[in-house]
């Protein structure tokens, strides 16, 4: 090279006699030995330098074009000449034999390939560049694609299909040979995947789909549905690790994708439904592995689950179903039909619990799974039958667990008890009807001192409170409040008694009207020294109580009499009522029923069962003549002197004839709560179509659903009382009648006239948050603070309806349009433009600075260039 | 830069470089690594990986002395935090030395 001008290298010289001959016919003798190429240090030298030396002479002796061609056609004539007829001649002989040649020859053309660049890399460097041709290494790879690769890939594809389905049949194929081919099919996308996806994958993926479309029509036919899912997970597990071994990893969604179609999604319910192995069956015989599997293939398709879980929601359906058929069938049979139904809430909460139970371990507490079970559920608690509901059912299995002498149960267990009786109630939709007789029963309780346990009464309303919050159980607290602190005045209350000689002993629990069930509360005539008693706790109660006012409810008090006949005294467990009742016998005489009546002050319907008790009960304290199991107004009762009992403590039960808890009272707490929804929602929309009324009222109420008949009676009602209106346009609609509706159009009237479209949109509830919302979004434009325009115009009209503040309101609602309006002149002023006024201090401060100058990036520049390229840019270009 | 030792196989950390004029310039296989040229005859299967020897006939002693200088200057300041000092080359020798420099693809 420093002879280059006077040594010229023709071109037929240095092709002939140095590239073709040292280098070109070399790799190709050596290719087609099969023995490893290598040249000697030496002949690289002269090559490159040949080459380099050809390229670099000047025109016209420059050949880097006649070499560029030259090199495509030495591979060119190669692949057609030699590679071809190679090919050609495997064809027939099977695709093992063929794939093996076509391995062989690109890994062949690769060397060839390779050695070739290095031979004529001066060409990459500049000729390439400045021709913007396709490398050597393209040009080279093109070529094998558009000679040979063409020329067989159908047949290469078809070899590897019928590999990869001998594979599945499970045999043993060399999976090195095919990913070699594989590897030539990526090759031949030149950088993309484009060639593999359309000459292998495609054709792959209608194979897989017809191979897999076979077996899934002979796996049907003869399997049980765990047998083919263990067959489905096994093949999809299988194609994974294909992929992984010799396939393109993008494939694999692809294979899946038509693997999980071809044999779950197409048989997907024959699968589901299957007789004698389906779904249900392998529920209804608790196959938690077979299950689980199903759930995790099925989890593998879009909406895969759905079915299943609907298929899962029949089954614990049909399971409740099944207990409320048992209870039916024992109704029918001639039991009894109670209040109290152990067996039925227990069956229930052992479905509950087992299905949900299922659910976690075996599909991974899906939620479509953990919906089925909600669904189900909610559809088997709330299917009522005969006379008393389940809600009824269900506190009073509450009431047996944690009254004393109800279910003998350990702490733990009345917790678990709780637990699950509290899961079960959360899918009652009549929360409100458990509510009130749960309250009920717990008042009993307390007052009789039946409550096996504080703790235990106070873990559940705290589980109760969980489910429906604060409000639902609030007066549960409250009673449990009420005997806590009754307890504590207690012995205060004692000590004073003390003090004065009642001869009686004395107490009594204060309890808060609305927090308790109403109690009937006759007025009694109390005998003296009861009331004497009762004046005492009064006045000290007054005293400590100013503000409130006690009402005696003698209905629920309870009294222990020592009634002495002769040698013999009994103590007599009795209700306040029945003392008083015996009291009046403590003069000897007889009395006519009409008369005690008149000499207590008592109803018919009080005073007949507490006479009933004494004297037609086991124990007949009075006589009553004539004798009988009946109550006449016409009897008439003395004190029975023969009376005589093994016991000398004796309770005489009153037969209570009252529910356990209030329909009557249910019913207009509802109506309550459903007024209260309508005038919340209705405040907040202000027009509003009956049916979204109706739709947002059942989404509110939380603890009951209504009838939409109901709702719409509370709405009619509502009306009727001037709430609201029907709006004069559509009478399906109703507005929100009075002040509201005013400010809402004070708003449309002069806000939006005043300050275009954008405040129309704001979303505006009330007279004060208007002003605010508009001031808090156009007062930081003007630069303002929001507080200076709050003190302008007086916007804060009370709303109390009237005509002259309503007035005021309009006008002060037209003040403030006005006021907003000035604002936006100012604002387009030419003051509020001219150039007097402060250019913001961030421009500014920009200018100065400026960016670093173009040495200094350069001094902290961190590369250096090529030697010729920093030599080129110093001193010029040759 | 004395050829006392010629024993320069594949585990050499060592190559040896010769000029036209038969001088040996000794350079470090790393550093001959990055140079293009070089690389292509050191790798795969040329003898010259095991004997670490190349000859250049067309590369004057001056011109190799030079690239081999500049082959270090790079090694050492490429992607280095410290200032990096200008690397001189007399005008007078530049244009063989970039024939040299184009031809070893440096």
């Amino acid at each position: 090279m420093a002879n280059q001008n006077s040594n010229i290298i023709q071109l037929e010289d240095g092709w002939n006699n140095v590239l073709k001959k040292g280098a070109i016919d070399v790799l190709e003798r050596t290719l087609d030995d099969g023995f490893g190429t290598s040249f000697e240090p030496k002949e690289y030298i002269r090559i490159y330098t040949a080459c380099y030396d050809m390229c670099t002479q000047r025109s016209p002796y420059n050949w880097s074009r006649d070499l560029y061609i030259r090199h495509g056609e030495t591979i060119e004539t190669y692949l057609r000449n030699t590679v071809l007829p190679a090919l050609q001649d495997k064809t027939g002989q099977g695709g093992t034999i063929l794939l093996n040649e076509v391995k062989h020859r690109w890994s062949n053309h690769q060397i060839m390939n390779k050695w070739l660049k290095k031979f004529f890399t001066y060409l990459d460097r500049y000729y390439v560049k400045h021709h913007s041709l396709p490398t050597l290494e393209q040009a080279g790879l093109q070529l094998f694609k558009t000679e040979i690769y063409q020329n067989c890939k159908e047949n290469t594809t078809s070899a590897i299909i019928s590999l990869i389905d001998e594979e599945r049949d499970g045999e043993i194929i060399d999976k090195t040979l095919v990913k070699c081919i594989v590897e030539l099919y990526e090759s031949m996308g030149m950088g993309s995947l484009e060639a593999y996806t359309s000459d292998l994958e495609t054709p792959l993926l209608e194979a897989t789909r017809a191979y897999y479309g076979r077996k899934r029509e002979e796996w049907i036919a003869k399997d049980s549905t765990p047998d083919y899912l263990i067959k489905a997970e096994k093949a999809l597990g299988e194609e994974k690790v294909r992929v992984a071994e010799y396939l393109n990893p993008a494939s694999e969604p692809r294979i899946r994708a038509v693997v999980e179609d071809e044999i779950l999604q197409k048989v997907q319910m024959n699968l589901l439904e299957k007789e004698g192995s389906g779904c249900s069956v392998l529920l209804a015989n608790d196959k938690t592995e077979d299950l689980r599997r199903m759930f995790q293939i099925f989890s593998r398709l879009e909406n895969g689950l759905v079915p299943m879980a609907l298929i899962v929601e029949k089954f614990i359906t049909s399971q409740g179903e099944a207990c409320i058929e048992k209870r039916q069938a024992r109704l029918e049979s001639g039991e009894k039909e109670k209040n109290d139904d152990p067996e039925f809430v227990k069956s229930l909460i052992d479905l509950h619990e087992k299905y949900l139970g299922v659910i976690r371990e075996t599909f991974n507490s899906h939620h479509l799974f953990q919906k089925a079970l909600k669904n189900s559920f909610e559809e088997i608690v709330n299917a009522e039958v005969g006379q008393f509901t389940n809600a009824e059912l269900m506190s009073t299995f509450c009431d047996r667990i944690l009254k004393s002498g109800g279910e003998k149960l350990s702490e733990t267990e009345v917790e678990q008890s709780l637990d699950k009786i509290v899961q079960l109630f959360s899918f009652l939709t009549d929360k409100d009807l458990f509510a009130e007789i749960y309250r009920n029963q717990l008042a009993k309780r307390l007052l009789n001192q039946r409550s096996a346990s504080d703790d235990a009464e106070k873990a559940m309303i705290a589980k109760l409170k969980v489910q429906c919050g604060t409000q639902f159980t609030s007066k549960m607290e409250g009673m449990l409040n009420d005997l806590a602190i009754g307890a504590e005045q207690k012995n205060e209350f004692d000590q004073r008694m003390e003090a004065q000689d009642t001869k009686l002993s004395f107490g009594v629990q204060v309890l808060t009207i609305g927090n308790w069930p109403s109690y009937p509360a006759p007025e009694v005539a109390i005998p003296p020294q009861m009331s004497k008693c009762m004046e005492l706790f009064e006045v000290w109660h007054d005293a400590k109580h100013t503000k409130r006012r006690l009402k005696w409810v003698h209905s629920l008090g309870t009294a222990n009499v020592r009634a002495i006949y002769g040698k013999k005294s009994y103590d007599l467990q009795v209700t306040t009522l029945q003392a008083v009742v015996l009291d009046v016998f403590n003069d000897g005489k007889t009395y006519l029923f009409t008369e005690l009546k008149e000499k207590l002050n008592l109803e018919d319907v009080t005073l007949k069962p507490i006479m009933h008790s004494l004297s037609c009960g086991k124990q007949k304290i009075l006589t009553k003549s004539p004798a009988g199991n009946k109550i006449n107004s016409t009897d008439t009762f003395c004190a029975n002197a023969k009376f005589s009992c093994n016991m000398r403590k004796i309770r005489i039960p009153v037969a209570t004839v009252e529910s356990s808890h209030n329909k009557l009272r249910v019913e207009e707490d509802r109506s309550v709560a459903i007024e209260a929804a309508i005038v919340r929602i209705m405040k907040a929309r202000k027009t509003l179509a009956h049916q979204q009324l109706v739709a947002e009222v059942l989404s509110q109420l939380a603890f009951f659903k209504p009838q939409p008949r109901i709702i719409k009676k509370r709405i009619e009602d509502l009306i009727d009382r001037e709430y609201l209106e029907r709006s004069s346009e559509n009478s399906q609609q109703y507005n929100v009648e009075q002040a509201l509706e005013c400010v809402e159009d004070g708003r449309v009237q002069y806000v939006s006239t005043a300050m275009s479209n954008n405040l129309t949109a704001l979303p505006i509830n009330h007279a004060g948050i208007i002003l605010n919302d508009v001031t808090s979004l156009y007062l930081p434009m003007f630069g303002h603070e929001p507080r200076s325009y709050i003190a302008s115009p007086d916007v804060h009209a009370p709303l109390d309806g009237n005509t002259s503040s309503m007035a005021k309101l309009h006008q002060s609602i037209k003040d403030f349009a006005h006021w907003i309006s000035s604002f936006v002149a100012s604002r387009n002023s030419p003051t509020f433009n001219s150039p007097n006024s402060t250019i913001p201090c961030r421009n500014r401060r920009n200018s100065t600075t400026g960016y670093p100058q173009l040495a200094n990036i350069l001094l902290t520049m961190r590369y250096l260039p090529s030697l010729t390229t920093s030599l080129t840019s110093e001193y010029g270009p040759e | 830069m004395d050829g006392d030792d010629d024993n320069l196989d594949a585990t050499s950390p060592y190559i040896k470089l010769i000029s036209a004029e038969n001088s040996e310039i000794y350079l470090l296989r790393r550093i001959a690594l990055q140079v293009e040229t070089l690389r292509v005859m050191l790798e795969g299967s040329f003898r010259e990986s095991e004997e670490g020897i190349i000859r250049f006939p067309d590369i004057s002693t001056s011109a190799l002395e030079k690239v081999v200088q500049y082959l270090h200057y790079k090694d050492r300041y490429s992607n280095s935090a410290s200032r990096i000092p200008e690397f001189v080359i007399d005008p007078e020798e530049s244009l063989e030395l970039l024939v040299a420099a184009s031809y070893l693809n440096c």
